[in-house]
C-alpha cells in the first residue's frame, strides 16, 4: 500500500511527463507581470521546495530504519522559503517546527551552507548536528541568524518580540548590533498556535510599545494549514482575528503560491523594515503527511478531505506554474527533482553513520557553564570608578561611605552599582520605573540612567521573561524583575522551557544571560495572603542550569549580585535572585534598637563566592550543641532563636546561612554537622518540594565520604504544606522562632557517637 | 547504478615537468578531433601574438621556466584539464557536480557545460595574459598541517601573525585561496619578501615553506581590480549561459542549472572570484555535504589537488577518513578521490583508448 508521500510524488511525476510543453521564456524576467519573482530565482525556490519535501520523506525513511528520530515535516508548508527569499540572512528569525523551507532558502543566501547535510544530522540526533550536537531536531543555525526553537507551539513569541524591542534599544543606547541597523525579527507560528496564551501576550506586548510610538520591528508570520493536530481552526478565524488589529500591518496571501508569497512577503518585510512596527503576514497554506510520521490523518479526517489538501501541494502548483510559464520543461524539472532526491539520499547514508552523544557528561556539558576564576574576577572587578562616581553623583557620594543600611537599600545602591559597571544592563519589571518598585528597591534608576535602560513593562510576565530572553540574545545583560514570587508561576515555561534550554539546545554556541529578581518569600505579617507571601521555590529549582540565590542580609545581598551578573557575563547563566520582602526593611537583629540586620554597603572588589554559605558562630560558644542550617527569613529568625538559646538555655548552636539555594553548599553543611553531630534545618518554605528535601539528601549522601562515624542527627523544621493565610493565622504555617528554640533544646539533648573529620576534608 | 562523482579542476601551477606530453597520452580519436581544433585555434592566436603554442610546449623535451608564466601556464593547464574531462566515461559515471580551484574555475565553467571549447579557450587566456606586462603581488603556500596532514598547531596562528607584520609595515597582504592544509597567501610586491620572511620555515617531506609561486600574481585580492575591470570589458560579452551540472564555487555557493542567471555568473567569475579569496576548502565541503559523491575525479594536469581535497575530507570526518592513514587505506581499496593524472586511477573512470 503506497502511503501519501507516494501519493503526492506520483502526483508530481503525472505533471513533469504530461503536461504540454511551452516556448521557454526569459527566465531572467518576472514570472508574470504580477510578480517581481524572476525565472531564476522561481526556479531556485523551486529546488528548496523540492529538496524540503525529500528530506521530509527520507525524515520518515530514517525512522524506518532506526536511525532517525523526528517526523513531524514542512510539507505543504515550504513555500515559507518564499519568507526567507524577501528576507536578508541577517534578520534574526525565530521559526515553527514546519521550517524548513525557510532553512533551506536562507542557507542558499550565505556562501558555504549546507542545509541538506546539517538537516540530516539533526534527523538522525549526530553529535555532528551543528546546532544542537544531536540534542534536539530543530531548524536553527548560528551563521544563519536562526534560533533554535524549543518551542513546540508559540513559546518562542514572548522571546521574538523582546529581541525586536531590543534591537531598537540597542541603537537608542548605542550599543553595537552584531547585524544591520534595519535588521527586523522575524516569527513564524500556525494557525492553532496562535490561540496560545504566548502568542497572544507576545502580540499585545508588541502592540502596547507600539501604541506608545515605540519601534517594535517584528514580522510575525501566520502559516495557516487549518489544523492543530487533529483540532480544525474555524474557517476565516485567523483573518477575522488578526486582519483589524489597531498598529497590526496586516498582509495576506496564498501561502501556496511562492510568486505571490514573494511578493506579499516582500512588501511586509519593506513595511516592517522601514516603519519600524509590528507587521502580520497571513500565509495560507495546507497541511500534508499529518502532523507527524506516527499520526494517522485518516482516524480523524477523511479520505476526500486529506486528497482535497493533497491537490494543493504547493510543489504540484508551483511545478505545474512554472511549467506553464515556459520556465522550464517537465523533464528538466523531474531531472530537478530526482537530482534533489538523490542528493538527500547519499547525505542521508553518511549522516546515519555519524555518532550520537555517548555519556552523561557529554550531553550536560552546556548545560550549565563554570568557570570560577574568570567569574570570581569578574565579581571583583572595580575597573568602572569613573562610571560608578559619575552615577553616584561624585566620589564623596559614594555608597559605602555612607552609614549601615537595611536589605532594600543595600540592594538598591547595588544595582546602581552595577548599572555603573555594566552598560549592558537593564533593569525592567512592573513599577520599577519611577515608582522605584513597590518596596523601593529600585528606587532612582530609571532617574540616574540613560533612557531606556529602566524601564517598566506591562503586567505579563510572560512579557517580562521573553523580553529578558530576547534582550540578552542580543547582547543586554537583563535583570528583571517579578513583583511577587507567586507572579512567577504563570510564566515560568519561559525559563524552563525557553531561557534555560537555550545553551543547551545551541551546544552552548548561545546563550542569553539573566539575573531574574523576584521578591518572594512569606513573614509579611498577615499582609497581602498567599500571592504576596509565596513560599515556595519548586519550580525555580525544578529547571536544570540555573542558581538560585537568596540573601537574607544587605552586605551577602550585594556581594551575591555581584557573582550573579558574573555568571551571568562570564557564563551565559540564569539567576534567580530570590529576596525576602520581610527582611527589606529590618533593622535589628535581636532586641529593637541594636541595629543588628543593618550593614556597611561593601566597596567594588567584594563578592560572595557562588555556592559559598555563611557560617554564624557568635552564639555557637566553645562546644556548639546544635547547627541550624537556614536562609532568608529561617535564617533571620534562627539567629535570634541561637541568642535565646545561649542567653536562656546554656545551649551554643552555630548557624550557617546557606545564601545560596542552588547549588548548595554541602560542603560546609556537612563540616559543620560533623563539629555537633545535630542537624536543625529551618525551611520556610514547604515541608514538601522544598530546599530542606534536597539538604538532607545531600547531608545523607555526602556525609559519609566526608566524615567518618554515624550520621548526625537530622531534623526539619518547614513550613505546611498549603497556602498562606490572609492575617494573624500566617503564624501557624511557618516555622518561628520559639519554634525553633524547642525544637533545638530537644534536639540538643539527643546523645551522639565522637565522629571524626575525614583526612584533608 | 552510476557512480555519483564531483568533477574538480586545478589551478595554475599544476603543469610542472612530469606533466610534459600530457595532450600525446592515449585517447580515442573521436575525444581529440574537437580538442585538436581548439587548441589549434588558440596556437594560431598565440603564434600570432608572439607567444609560445600550447603544442610546443606540451611537445617539449625539457620543461621551462616560462611555461609557469600567466599567459602560457593557463592555456597549458585549461588544455589538459579539458583533454581529461573529455576522455570522461560518461556511461560510468554521474557527474553531480563540478568545482575547481582558482583558475580551475575557469576549467570547470567549461567542464560545466558553460561554454563551449573555444569560448572557454578565450576566456582562460585571455584571464592567463592579463598580467602579462608585469606581475602584480605574489602568492606564497605555506603549510598548516604536517605530513601526516594533522593540523599543526600554532601554524594557523603564525600565518595570521605574519599577515599582520606585513600590514603593520604599510604593505598590503591576506589570504588568496584556502587550499585544505595549505594556505596561499598573497602579498603586494614589497610585501611579498616581508612575508616570506615572516613566515616560521617548514620542512615538510618533499618542500620547503613558505614557497612562493613563481610567476604567480597577487590573485583572488583588491589588487587585481585593474585584472577584473578589464575583464569585465572584454569578457562580458561571452555567451554566458547556466551550466548543464551544478557547479561549486569559490565561496561554496552552487550554481544550478535551472537558477543560475548567466548575467551573475558572469559578475561572480570576473568580479567577486578575481577579487576576493577563493575559498577552495568550502566548495569540496560542500561538495560533499550538499551532493555526497562517491568520488571525486580530480582532473589534471598533475595530481596537487588530491592533498587539498584529502585534507578537506579528514576535516569532515567523511565515511570515517579522519586521518592521512585511513584516506590511504581508503585509496587502496575502493579510492574517493580518482586523480586523472594517476594513470591507474585514470583507467577507472575514462573511456577505453582501444
Amino acid at each position: 500500500m503506497s502511503s501519501r508521500a507516494d501519493v503526492l510524488e506520483a502526483n508530481l511525476r503525472t505533471l513533469f511527463r504530461d503536461l504540454d510543453e511551452r516556448p521557454p521564456a526569459d527566465r531572467a524576467e518576472p514570472v508574470d507581470e504580477d510578480t517581481t519573482l524572476t525565472g531564476h530565482r522561481f526556479l531556485d525556490l523551486l529546488e528548496t521546495l523540492y529538496v524540503v519535501r525529500h528530506l521530509d520523506v527520507e525524515a520518515r525513511a530514517l525512522k524506518d530504519r532506526d536511525e532517525g528520530y523526528y517526523t513531524i515535516a514542512s510539507a505543504g508548508h515550504e513555500v515559507n522559503a518564499a519568507v526567507a527569499a524577501a528576507l536578508q540572512p541577517t534578520d534574526p528569525a525565530f521559526l515553527h517546527y514546519r521550517s524548513g523551507g525557510f532553512f533551506v532558502e536562507r542557507a542558499r543566501q550565505v556562501p558555504g551552507q549546507t542545509p541538506i547535510f546539517d538537516t540530516l544530522l539533526s534527523l538522525t540526533a549526530s553529535m555532528d548536528d551543528p546546532i544542537s550536537g544531536g540534542r534536539h531536531k530543530v531548524f536553527g543555525s548560528v551563521p544563519l541568524w536562526i534560533y533554535p526553537q524549543t518551542s513546540t507551539i508559540a513559546s518562542h513569541f514572548p522571546k521574538a518580540v523582546g529581541h525586536a524591542v531590543s534591537i531598537e534599544r540597542a541603537k537608542h543606547l548605542g550599543l553595537p548590533l552584531p547585524f544591520p541597523d534595519d535588521a527586523i525579527v522575524v516569527c513564524s507560528g500556525g494557525d492553532a498556535g496562535l490561540n496560545h496564551s504566548t502568542a497572544l501576550g507576545a502580540v499585545n506586548a508588541a502592540l502596547w510599545a507600539r501604541y506608545q510610538y515605540l519601534p517594535v520591528p517584528i514580522l510575525f508570520v501566520c502559516e495557516d494549514n487549518g489544523l492543530g493536530i487533529s483540532v480544525s481552526t474555524p474557517s476565516g478565524w485567523i483573518e477575522r482575528r488578526w486582519g483589524a488589529q489597531p498598529g497590526l500591518s496586516y498582509f495576506h496571501a496564498d501561502g501556496l503560491d511562492l510568486a505571490a508569497t514573494y511578493d506579499t512577503a516582500s512588501r511586509a518585510v519593506e513595511h516592517c523594515r522601514n516603519r519600524r512596527a509590528p507587521t502580520f503576514l497571513h500565509l495560507d497554506v495546507v497541511r500534508l503527511l499529518g502532523h507527524a510520521g506516527s499520526d494517522v490523518e485518516l482516524a480523524y479526517r477523511n479520505i476526500e478531505e486529506i486528497k482535497k489538501d493533497e491537490a494543493r501541494d504547493p510543489l504540484y502548483l508551483n511545478t505545474r506554474r512554472a511549467i506553464e510559464a515556459g520556465l522550464a520543461t517537465g523533464s528538466e524539472l523531474e531531472a530537478l527533482y530526482d537530482e534533489s532526491r538523490n542528493r538527500v539520499q547519499r547525505a542521508s547514508r553518511e549522516a546515519a553513520t555519524r555518532p550520537h552523544l555517548g555519556s552523561a557528561d557529554e550531553i550536560m556539558h552546556p548545560l550549565a557553564p563554570y568557570s570560577p576564576d574568570e567569574v570570581r574576577a569578574e565579581a571583583e572587578r572595580t575597573d568602572y570608578g569613573e562610571a560608578r562616581a559619575a552615577h553616584f553623583g561624585g566620589v564623596d557620594r559614594l555608597p559605602e561611605s555612607d552609614k549601615p543600611r537595611h536589605l532594600a537599600q543595600l540592594l538598591n545602591w547595588g544595582l546602581h552599582d552595577l548599572l555603573a559597571k555594566y552598560p549592558e544592563m537593564l533593569v525592567f519589571g512592573e513599577d520599577v520605573g519611577k515608582r522605584g518598585g513597590v518596596y523601593g528597591v529600585t528606587d532612582q534608576l530609571y532617574e540616574k540612567t540613560s533612557a531606556g535602560r529602566v524601564f517598566n513593562t506591562l503586567l505579563d510576565e510572560q512579557s517580562i521573561l521573553g523580553m529578558a530572553i530576547g534582550a540578552a540574545q542580543l547582547g543586554f545583560l537583563p535583570v528583571p524583575e517579578i513583583q511577587y514570587l507567586a507572579y512567577y508561576h504563570n510564566a515560568e515555561d519561559q525559563v524552563r522551557g525557553e531561557a534555560a534550554t537555550l545553551q543547551f539546545f545551541s551546544r552552548g554556541q548561545l546563550s542569553n544571560p539573566m539575573v531574574i529578581r523576584i521578591a518572594g518569600w512569606g513573614y509579611q505579617r498577615g499582609f497581602g495572603g498567599h500571592f504576596h507571601n509565596d513560599n515556595s521555590i519548586a519550580a525555580l529549582r525544578d529547571v536544570p542550569g540555573v542558581v538560585i540565590a537568596s540573601p537574607a542580609r544587605g552586605d551577602d545581598a550585594v556581594g551575591m549580585l555581584r557573582t550573579a551578573m558574573a555568571l551571568a557575563r562570564v557564563d551565559g547563566r540564569i539567576v534567580f535572585f530570590v529576596e525576602p520582602i520581610a527582611l527589606y526593611r529590618t533593622r535589628d537583629l535581636v532586641e529593637e534598637g541594636d541595629d543588628g540586620w543593618l550593614d556597611s554597603f561593601p566597596a567594588p572588589g567584594r563578592a560572595v563566592e557562588l555556592g559559598r554559605a555563611r557560617v554564624y558562630d557568635e552564639n555557637a560558644g566553645d562546644e556548639p550543641a546544635l547547627t541550624i542550617v537556614s536562609w532568608a527569613n529561617g535564617l533571620w529568625r534562627s539567629l535570634r532563636a541561637a541568642h535565646v538559646l545561649r542567653e536562656q538555655h546554656g545551649i551554643g548552636a552555630r548557624v550557617v546561612d546557606l545564601r545560596w539555594l542552588l547549588p548548595l553548599d554541602v560542603e560546609t553543611v556537612c563540616d559543620q554537622a560533623s563539629k555537633t553531630g545535630r542537624v536543625l534545618i529551618v525551611d520556610e518554605g514547604r515541608r514538601t518540594g522544598g530546599v530542606s528535601e534536597a539538604l538532607v539528601t545531600a547531608l545523607v549522601e555526602a556525609y559519609p565520604d566526608r566524615v567518618d562515624g554515624a550520621l548526625p542527627h537530622i531534623e526539619r523544621y518547614c513550613g505546611e504544606d498549603t497556602f498562606i493565610p490572609l492575617g494573624p493565622s500566617w503564624e501557624h504555617v511557618l516555622p518561628n522562632e520559639d519554634g525553633i528554640v524547642r525544637r533545638a533544646v530537644a534536639l540538643s539533648e539527643r546523645p551522639v557517637a565522637v565522629t571524626v573529620r575525614a583526612e584533608g576534608s | 547504478m552510476n557512480k555519483a562523482v564531483v568533477v574538480l579542476c586545478p589551478g595554475r601551477g599544476s603543469y610542472t615537468a612530469s606533466e610534459l606530453g600530457y595532450l600525446s597520452r592515449p585517447v580515442q580519436a573521436a575525444v581529440l578531433s574537437e580538442l585538436n581544433a581548439a587548441i589549434d585555434r588558440s596556437d594560431g592566436l598565440r603564434t600570432a601574438r608572439g607567444d609560445l603554442t600550447i603544442r610546443g610546449m606540451d611537445g617539449a623535451r625539457t620543461f621551462s621556466p616560462e611555461f609557469f608564466r600567466g599567459e602560457n601556464a593557463s592555456g597549458l593547464t585549461f588544455a589538459c584539464t579539458a583533454f581529461d574531462f573529455l576522455r570522461l566515461d560518461d556511461t560510468e559515471l554521474d557527474i553531480v557536480a563540478v568545482g575547481g580551484n582558482s583558475m580551475g574555475w575557469y576549467s570547470a565553467l567549461f567542464a560545466a557545460g558553460v561554454f563551449g571549447l573555444d569560448d572557454a579557450f578565450d576566456l582562460v587566456e585571455t584571464m592567463g595574459g592579463m598580467l602579462q606586462n608585469g606581475q602584480i603581488g605574489g602568492q606564497v603556500i605555506y603549510p598548516l598541517v604536517d605530513d601526516d596532514w594533522r593540523a599543526e598547531p600554532g601554524r594557523a596562528a603564525a600565518a595570521a601573525t605574519a599577515l599582520e607584520s606585513v600590514r603593520e609595515a604599510g604593505h598590503q597582504a591576506g589570504w588568496s585561496i584556502r587550499y585544505g592544509g595549505y594556505a596561499v597567501l598573497w602579498a603586494d610586491a614589497d610585501g611579498l619578501p616581508l612575508l616570506l620572511g615572516e613566515l616560521p620555515p617548514v620542512k615538510n617531506a618533499e618542500m620547503k615553506y613558505p614557497l612562493e609561486l613563481p610567476g604567480h600574481s597577487a590573485f583572488h585580492s583588491s589588487l587585481m581590480l585593474p585584472v577584473s575591470e578589464r575583464a569585465l570589458d572584454q569578457l562580458s560579452s561571452l555567451p554566458w549561459r547556466p551550466p548543464s551540472i551544478p557547479l561549486i564555487d569559490g565561496r561554496g555557493c552552487r550554481w544550478h542549472p535551472l537558477g543560475t542567471d548567466p548575467a551573475a555568473l558572469c559578475r561572480y567569475t570576473l568580479e567577486t572570484q578575481v577579487l576576493e579569496p577563493y575559498d577552495f576548502s568550502a566548495s569540496v565541503r560542500v561538495a560533499l555535504r550538499e551532493y555526497a559523491p562517491d568520488a571525486f575525479v580530480l582532473l589534471g594536469p598533475g595530481d596537487a589537488l588530491g592533498a587539498a581535497v584529502a585534507h578537506a575530507v579528514i576535516a569532515e570526518r567523511w565515511q570515517g577518513i579522519d586521518s592521512r592513514e585511513a584516506f590511504v587505506e581508503r585509496q587502496e581499496d575502493d579510492p574517493l578521490l580518482i586523480s586523472l593524472g594517476r594513470a591507474e586511477q585514470a583507467a577507472l573512470v575514462t573511456l577505453p583508448t582501444a
